[in-house]
């Protein structure tokens, strides 16, 4: 386990990605997860900042994404980002990349927050489902690994394809509406969409 | 269900385009088959690094102290306690997320009365869906019966056959209006299962195209 030294400001080792998604840089997945054992170990406040400033912003963009308001958008963040330090605990780097367990919480409260709304009732402290978790992984690749081949895989992959991914396994949109806005066949829809995720999982861990 | 029906159903779950009660299924059955949680699991790799790739919307100024406002505020919630209630030693036996909609379920109600050798604990996840949790004793079988919409049914533990076919733990049996069936539960073990029935609009959208395409 690395003790991980909290500096202001510090941000190791990001490089830029070749092509495709213009100039964002590479996330240091290994320094998340070590912000992540420091937030379960010590209740460390400055590690947890350090993963609120990262991705707050970027859950809030995803929820916004998905149509919510400004206000709703920045109360399920702030709700994603409690959920994230009271679940630390729960946390495995073995298991999943910071991103991928965050995109859990969001989704699980995104579920929870449509459940809430048939319901006719708010209740701030009401918790969503656990994140799910998983045995351990067969493949030798890391959490982290599997992350960056996914995210080196999109960048191989033609544009069109990344917006039918994002639409389909970010936005959870189904095959008929990512075909209406894509202007596009349904089954070419489907079967460009199986190809893909074909591709990425034949990265991922050498499974089709 | 097929195997690209399947997919569908998972990569849906994963992405949060299912409702709580399916959600919860699929969040179990990943939990118990194996092959189900290593989809489920890359297609939220892939999500995850589209997250990495958001715009990030700013938040208020004040978000990062209203957020440890709130850590400091809040206690750990309860995690058992209410009324002593039948089978509980079973049901802390059960795939996590079931466990605990069911302790959450039981603080409000009892198991109802099925028939003989029928237990059926109501879960309620969500307005827009029936969920229950069905206990049979072995060699119980539930009385003959057809279904109003669609039906998946989550074999927890032991098994059963319902006259067509045999279910094991980690299958989901769907069953819509067209079947009429009478599960019963094989000897031996407690069949567990989890039932979710979602409004019939969801169906015919995502898993009835679904079929037609994928399974000509």
């Amino acid at each position: 386990m690395v003790a991980c030294a909290i500096v202001e400001g510090a941000v190791r080792q990001m490089r830029p990605i070749a092509r495709g998604m213009g100039a964002e840089m590479e996330p240091d997945r290994a320094h998340f997860a070590d912000l992540m054992e420091s937030v379960a170990q010590r209740q460390d406040r400055a590690a947890f900042a350090e993963l609120f400033a990262h991705f707050a912003p970027r859950v809030k963009g995803y929820i916004l994404r998905l149509g919510a308001g400004e206000a709703l958008a920045e109360e399920l963040a702030q709700e994603v980002m409690v959920t994230v330090w009271r679940k630390a605990g729960l946390y495995e780097r073995t298991q999943a990349a910071v991103s991928t367990w965050i995109f859990r919480i969001a989704r699980n409260r995104r579920i929870d927050a449509a459940r809430r709304e048939a319901a006719h009732r708010l209740d701030p402290d009401d918790a969503p489902l656990p994140p799910t978790e998983f045995e351990a992984p067969d493949e030798a690749a890391s959490a982290n690994e599997r992350a960056a081949r996914v995210r080196a895989a999109l960048e191989h992959l033609p544009g069109e394809q990344v917006s039918l991914l994002r639409a389909a396994y970010y936005e959870g949109l189904s095959h008929s509406e990512i075909a209406a806005r894509a202007k596009l066949p349904l089954g070419t829809v489907k079967s460009r969409l199986r190809l893909a995720f074909a591709r990425l999982r034949a990265d991922l861990d050498g499974e089709v | 269900m097929s195997g690209a029906a399947r997919d569908h159903f998972i990569d849906a779950y994963a992405s949060g385009a299912l409702g709580a009660g399916l959600s919860l299924l699929v969040e179990t059955q990943a939990l118990i088959a194996p092959d189900v949680g290593a989809r489920v699991r890359a297609a939220e790799t892939v999500a995850g690094v589209f997250l990495e790739l958001e715009t990030p919307a700013a938040l208020h100024e004040e978000a990062l102290a209203h957020v440890l406002a709130r850590i400091e505020a809040s206690a750990p919630a309860p995690e058992s306690g209410g009324p002593a209630r039948a089978f509980m030693a079973e049901v802390t036996r059960l795939p996590a997320p079931v466990r605990a909609a069911a302790f959450e379920a039981l603080r409000a109600r009892d198991w109802a009365f099925g028939g003989p050798g029928l237990r059926i604990l109501e879960l309620k996840l969500a307005d827009e869906a029936r969920v229950e949790l069905i206990r049979i004793e072995p060699g119980f079988a539930a009385p003959r019966h057809t279904h109003a919409g669609e039906e998946y049914t989550l074999v927890l533990t032991g098994a059963y056959h319902d006259g067509i076919a045999r279910y094991g733990v980690g299958d989901i049996a769907r069953a819509g209006p067209d079947i009429v069936h009478r599960p019963r539960a094989e000897e031996g073990e407690v069949c567990y299962n989890l039932a979710v029935s979602e409004g019939p609009l969801l169906f015919t959208g995502l898993m009835g195209v679904a079929q037609k395409l994928w399974l000509t």
